[in-house]
């Protein structure tokens, strides 16, 4: 006998197809967003309420509705995929999702779904209730689950763009919710919700409202898509996979963007690369299996310098990286979650993270590296074009093919053309940023002013007669100005006077802070030696001995007391703030005579060359550059484990055929790291630790003290490793004859 | 016969403590002194302690100005030796210790507050020693009292030891006065010569060669540039 066979499908199957196969509920509500997008809906209403007595979610939409053959032959038919034939809707649509199980995730959100729909033609609602619960129940096929029809259905579904009532369009409502709704999950819901669409093109039709009783009172708002603004530079790329070539512009902030170019995919692959690697990228022949990518990168920095004079403050981009930052993936413009998702374990697919973990090298360096956190970014493709990159069966994410991991290739070259443009800017801005005195800069305003002044007056004559008096004017205005800039360098003159009195107090207090143990040192030992003495001479008979001993002792301790009061106090008198020819090697000879008890009670050894140099200078500001070199080479000698030694040079030394002298101070410390050279003259920036490296006990700003003198004498500062005592080697060039 | 340690790196000071302590006539006349400065590692401290009989210790807070008698500076603060001390517990853990510095609490120092017996400003110390160091004494007998029989004999037999004169049932009974202190944490007769501690420095450092090479391979494998 021949039995007749085929498949049954149990009930609780679907449960697979829904609620297990979706990670959270609000991949759920976005799936039956993205059926509303597919069925050309113009607006889509949801809800979710969660305090009322019978908690609800409500998704609506103005779509093209379902007639009672489209539920029964298609919505009721699972895995039918409408889309899969008819991949673009009426409006011109890419469709999403093939897989025709997008509707059931439903169950995900709540045991109950009402379905309520209608269409243009048929104008009569019909309505559907599915308790998905039932599907659980064991022992049932599919088809044994009966479904219950709503009778005479009220439907409430969105207006039309022009807020006219709509005839068409699709109601669900959930209830018996499964998860509990948060203030948090509504936070999600609305950034996922304004990335459903591709950011970086406009969708006028298609809006997306939500409403929500979840804080306890009911808020509506529609959904904006996020607005990507002040990115310091912009990175557009495509890629061409038939002339396997990647086009690209870039653009800067404030800039216009700049033309395109195209780079060989085979030299994308190794553009960072020190030594050429051999892989299928390398051969120029390779061409991706994902198929044509366009991309959009954007880079932002999260302090303030490159934004001065653009609207949008520093708070305003944290926030917005905050929230937004991860390179997103969109297909026929509707996101391809989780690459992306912020607090998501895919936020960072590309692993940036990591990469610059390895190598955390900063701007100034070749090697340079984006974070993840810098970068928002969309990966633009197409379900035709792109058909190697297929869904995967977790209703998330693309397989993990070949031709998914050509697509990560291709976006980590991207960005490493991000990452060398962002390189080549920061040198440029460095060197447009190299501070010139601000005395500097108002005499070259001044000039500028004078040429505007005297085009104009050239002008005049040619101009007519009615407009000569709003020339003669603006001449008046500019006069103006020119006088208020000729008292500005005036002031600024007193103000850069009072500079090196401060500088000079500034010092001081850094000295204090570093030497300052000694005299407390110090004072110690003469309370002590000064007791010691009263009670030898108190012993029955006297010590008389010891009790010199201790006068002796106390007599050392007093000078040396002595002698760090007369440093501070000397420090800022009034002929050392003027500029007069100053004997340097003797002021110079002075500090370390000065200096001298605190560097052996630590064993450091000073070793000193000095020729003897005359100079017109402020005699505080070469005292300010030699106690700031002695004091960083005091923390540098004690934290080697080198034999302490600091040395201390002075010579004539003509640059650049101007007669100078050169100060440098070298110790045996551990030297200063590369990526740190430039940065240590910054105020407030500091590498300076305790001899444990523990703590960090610098102030920041010793050597931009330094560099504020270099400035303004138009000298010259470097820094290098020490050649015979291995740590840190600082020269400071003067100019023998300063000017005013 | 119990000593009160001193440990500071400057020679002057440590004359300085001595002095104010002779001077105070307050330390009973079994009592000794034993002032050093800073041992090279901090890890020798607690031999150092137990084999001379040491009932108690005063510390500088800055133990790097000056070389140890090694030549070399050291790269520890007094708060870092008494960290080092509490969290041997065993004997250590009421071990007492006086801090002795010239200058203001630092945070670290102050951290370590509660674990030390006082901290006492060095000026005046002279005049002050009066007032301490019956207090310091105190300190150190109760401590003796609590320890001694096993102190006296761990002593004794360490030193028997070092000459090389310790019988095996010594060297059981050392090793249980030692378990039983926890001071087996510090390595005592486990590397007995140079060469032996040379040949596990090297096996250990093949072995991070080792590991570091296989790192370098897993991040190649999981590099995706």
């Amino acid at each position: 006998m021949v039995m007749k066979m085929h498949f049954t499908v149990d009930a609780q199957s679907i449960l697979t197809l829904g609620r297990d196969s979706i990670k959270d509920h609000t991949t759920a509500l976005i799936e039956l967003v993205k059926n509303s997008y597919d069925a050309d809906a113009t607006k889509v209403e949801i809800e979710v309420y969660t305090k009322i007595s019978k908690p609800f979610i409500r998704i609506s939409d103005n779509g093209s509705g379902m007639t009672q053959d489209d539920i029964k032959n298609k919505w009721l038919r699972i895995g039918f995929s409408d889309k899969k034939e008819n991949t673009v809707s009426n409006n011109g649509r890419r469709k999403t999702g093939e897989k025709g199980i997008g509707r059931i995730s439903s169950d995900r959100l709540g045991s109950v779904l009402e379905l309520r729909t209608i269409t243009k033609e048929i104008q009569v609602p019909i309505g559907l209730i599915i308790n998905w619960d039932e599907f659980s129940k064991k022992g049932r096929t599919l088809d044994r689950v009966p479904l219950k029809s709503i009778v005479n259905p009220e439907i409430k579904i969105p207006t039309t763009l022009n807020n006219k009532p709509s005839t068409k369009g699709t109601e669900l409502i959930i209830y018996t919710l499964r998860n509990e709704w948060k203030t948090e999950d509504i936070e999600k819901l609305e950034r996922e919700l304004s990335m459903f669409t591709s950011p970086f093109k406009n969708f006028p039709d298609f809006i997306i409202t939500l409403k929500t009783d979840v804080e306890g009172i009911i808020a509506e708002q529609e959904i904006e898509p996020t607005d990507y603004e002040a990115a310091l530079l912009e990175l557009k790329a495509n890629y061409d996979v038939d002339e396997n070539l990647v086009y690209y512009t870039y653009k800067e902030l404030n800039k216009k963007k700049e033309p395109k170019q195209s780079i060989p995919l085979a030299q994308l692959s190794q553009i960072k690369s020190v030594r050429k690697r051999q892989d299928k990228f390398s051969d120029e022949n390779y061409h991706l299996a994902c198929g044509p990518v366009s991309l959009i990168l954007r880079f932002y920095v999260r302090n303030s310098e490159p934004l001065k004079g653009v609207s949008i403050n520093t708070q305003s981009v944290i926030k917005l990286l905050n929230n937004h930052a991860g390179v997103r993936i969109y297909r026929d413009d509707i996101r391809v979650k989780p690459y992306g998702d912020i607090k998501g374990t895919e936020w960072d697919w590309l692993n940036l993270g990591k990469r610059q973990a390895r190598d955390p090298a900063g701007a100034g360096r070749n090697t340079f590296k984006i974070t993840p956190s810098q970068l928002i970014g969309a990966v633009l493709l197409s379900r035709d074009s792109n058909s190697k990159l297929t869904d995967s069966s977790s209703r998330e994410g693309l397989i993990e093919s070949e031709a998914f991991s050509d697509l990560k290739k291709l976006v980590l070259g991207c960005v490493e053309l991000l990452e060398i443009k962002y390189h080549e800017m920061f040198f440029t801005e460095k060197e447009a940023r190299k501070p010139s005195s601000v005395s500097g800069e108002l005499k070259v305003l001044n000039k500028e002013m004078g040429v505007v002044l005297a085009n104009l007056r050239d002008l005049s004559p040619m101009i007519a007669r009615a407009s000569e008096e709003t020339v003669e004017q603006t001449a008046v205005q500019l006069e103006n100005i020119i006088t208020q800039i000729s008292k500005a360098q005036t002031s600024l003159k007193e103000v850069l006077n009072q500079n090196v009195i401060y500088r000079g107090l500034a010092t001081i207090g850094i000295a204090s802070a570093t030497f300052g143990h000694e005299t407390e040192m110090s004072i110690a030992d003469f309370i002590n030696s000064t007791q010691a003495l009263r009670k030898y001479l108190a012993l029955t008979p006297p010590n008389i001995n010891e009790a010199i001993t201790q006068a002796d002792m106390s007599k050392l301790v007093a000078e040396k007391i002595a002698t760090w009061g007369a440093f501070a106090l000397t420090r800022i008198q009034r002929e050392k703030r003027r500029r007069k020819k100053v004997d340097v090697q003797t002021v110079i000879n002075n500090i370390i005579r000065e200096l001298d008890s605190a560097f052996k009670a630590s064993e450091i050894e000073v070793r000193q060359n000095l020729e003897s140099v005359n100079a017109t200078v402020f005699q505080m500001d070469i005292e300010a550059i030699v106690i700031n070199l002695m004091t960083n080479a005091y923390a540098a000698c004690k934290n080697s484990f080198r034999k302490r030694v600091i040395s201390i040079e002075l010579n004539n030394k003509i640059d650049n055929e101007i007669e100078g002298f050169e100060i440098k101070v070298s110790d045996s410390g551990p030297g200063v790291a590369k990526e740190f050279q430039e940065r240590i003259w910054e105020p407030l920036f500091t590498t300076k630790t305790d001899e444990l490296d523990h703590k960090q006990i610098g102030t920041g700003l010793g050597l931009s003290i330094i560099d504020s003198i270099v400035l303004e004498s138009s000298g010259k500062r470097f820094l290098a490793k020490a050649p015979i005592l291995q740590g840190a080697e600082f020269s400071i060039w003067l100019p023998q004859k300063q000017r005013s | 016969m119990p000593l009160i340690g001193i440990v500071d790196d400057r020679l002057e000071q440590r004359d300085t403590i001595v002095r104010g302590i002779v001077l105070s006539n307050q330390l009973p006349q079994d009592w000794e002194l034993l002032a050093i400065a800073p041992l090279q590692e901090i890890k020798d401290y607690p031999s150092w302690i137990v084999e001379n009989d040491i009932a108690v210790l005063i510390v500088d807070e800055k133990l790097n100005e000056n070389a140890a008698d090694g030549g070399k500076h050291v790269r520890y603060f007094g708060h870092n030796l008494i960290n080092f001390l509490r969290e041997l517990s065993g004997i250590f853990a009421d071990f007492p210790i006086f801090v002795i510095t010239a200058f203001n609490l630092t945070a670290e120092l102050a951290e370590e507050e509660a674990s030390v017996e006082f901290i006492i400003q060095r000026a005046g110390w002279i005049d002050a020693a009066e007032k301490w160091v019956p207090r310091i004494v105190r300190a150190g007998q109760r401590y003796f009292e609590t320890h001694k029989t096993q102190l006296a004999e761990l002593g004794r037999i360490s030193q028997k030891v070092a000459l090389g004169e310790a019988s095996d049932d010594e060297i059981k009974k050392l090793d249980a006065i030692r378990a039983s202190f926890e001071l087996s944490l510090i390595p005592f007769n486990e590397i007995k010569t140079r060469s032996e501690w040379i040949k596990k420095f090297e096996g250990a450092m093949d072995d991070f060669q080792k590991l570091q090479i296989e790192v370098d391979e897993e991040i190649d494998k999981n590099d995706p540039v």
